[in-house]
């Protein structure tokens, strides 16, 4: 009987899962709005994640981007700079 | 992450009340806890006139614009502290926001108050820079309110600075400061006032006020803040409130429930019932805080800053 040359399904899907990826993820742009410093991190689809790559704690600091405020579980549009900023002040009071 | 009152998408999400909200149900949901403070705490009586302390940064000039919708008598003191761009960027966007509203303010410098600029003030006296700032401010505030007729001072102190302002306190026992840790302060000897209407309120909250209503504020920290022990004792409070949200609010709250046990009025506590003998403001001893830095500052000030009283003045003319 010839061999059959369907393949199993999973080892599809595991050959292409080992594929290399075509493009490189586009990194993402952020900008800090309070110290001014631009920089570019390794693409991360979500906020959470980028402020995990980032070590900000996501209670203080607002994310912006295209005009909107951007919660941790919001996606990231890696087209568009990323404005993180600040909310934490410090000092005597005001 | 959907509004939790109308389904729209969320703009912010507030993990101490486990909630989240679209832009308008924000703004509803901040002017009702602005309002319940205030009532709470008996911040305001009605016809009072109001000097609100405006740093340029986003509590005070929310605060300005929140105030303004509650309909009350708002005018706004702006100090430039002299600390280089930091202080002319403050004091643009104090006078530009201002002028776009068309409320009404007033800019005095330290400089020409204390005699020199803040940097020089802290190098001078070998004061920290934060507690120099502090004092400056308070003796400023009350002036400028007697002055312009104004008999509550409300100030932007959010509960984040409550918060980690009573942590400080509590870890150093400062029972004098523990005791007049309030939202709202009396009146009394020749003291105006002073309420804090956004106690209730964290900085995330009105940073996102801020942003939402379009208010263009200073987003850069004091550069000489940087060392300062409350941005410590924030972050301490920030890592808790990570893992355990609420507890702010619990531990500061839980405070003004508990103060006036802790701390009943003692005659100690009283307020100052002298007035200095160089400006006339009240003060516990002969001479205020303030006139002490600037005579350090300046051993021969302009008279007519002290009216005509500096001690110098005073003892020369009685070996006379």
């Amino acid at each position: 009987m010839p061999e059959s040359k369907e393949q199993n399904p999973d080892e599809t899907e595991s050959v292409q899962e080992n594929e290399p990826r075509r493009r490189a993820p586009t990194p993402i742009k952020v900008f800090n709005a309070q110290t001014g410093d631009h920089l570019e991190v390794p693409f991360q689809k979500r906020v959470s994640s980028l402020l995990l790559e980032l070590g900000i704690d996501s209670e203080t600091v607002l994310v912006i981007q295209k005009d909107s405020l951007l919660l941790p579980g919001d996606s990231i549009d890696p087209r568009f700079e990323v404005e993180i900023r600040p909310v934490i002040s410090g000092g005597s009071g005001r | 992450m959907n509004c939790r009152v109308c389904k729209k998408k969320a703009v912010t999400a507030i993990p101490r009340h486990n909630t989240a909200f679209c832009a308008d149900c924000f703004d509803r949901y901040l002017m009702d806890q602005v309002r319940k403070t205030i009532k709470e705490f008996r911040m305001f009586e009605p016809d009072d006139r109001i000097l609100l302390a405006v740093s340029g940064g986003k509590d005070s000039l929310a605060l300005w614009d929140i105030l303004t919708r509650l309909e009350l008598d708002v005018l706004g003191y702006h100090l430039d502290l002299g600390i280089s761009e930091y202080s002319r960027e403050s004091t643009e966007k104090t006078r530009i926001f201002a002028e776009k509203r068309g409320y009404r303010l007033i800019v005095e410098e330290i400089e020409s108050e204390a005699g020199a600029t803040l940097p020089v003030i802290a190098e001078s006296t070998k004061r920290p820079p934060c507690s120099a700032c502090g004092l400056s401010k308070r003796h400023l505030f009350n002036r400028a309110a007697r002055q312009y007729d104004r008999q509550v001072l409300a100030t932007g102190h959010n509960l984040d600075d409550e918060a980690s302002r009573l942590l400080g306190n509590i870890l150093h026992w400062q029972d004098g400061y523990l005791e007049k840790q309030l939202p709202a302060l009396p009146a009394e000897g020749g003291l105006i006032r002073k309420v804090k209407p956004l106690n209730r309120l964290t900085e995330k909250e009105m940073a996102t006020y801020a942003y939402l209503n379009g208010i263009d504020y200073v987003i850069r920290e004091c550069p000489m803040s940087a060392d300062a022990k409350q941005i410590f004792y924030k972050k301490i409070l920030n890592d808790i409130e990570k893992e355990s949200p609420g507890t702010k609010q619990f531990f500061y709250f839980g405070f003004l429930d508990r103060s006036q046990k802790m701390f009943p009025y003692s005659p100690e506590a009283s307020p100052p019932s002298e007035k200095c003998r160089m400006c006339h403001q009240p003060c516990y001893t002969d001479i205020c805080s303030f006139c002490r830095l600037r005579m350090k500052l300046s051993p021969f000030p302009d008279p007519e800053q002290f009216n005509g009283t500096h001690p110098d003045v005073i003892s020369l003319h009685t070996e006379d």
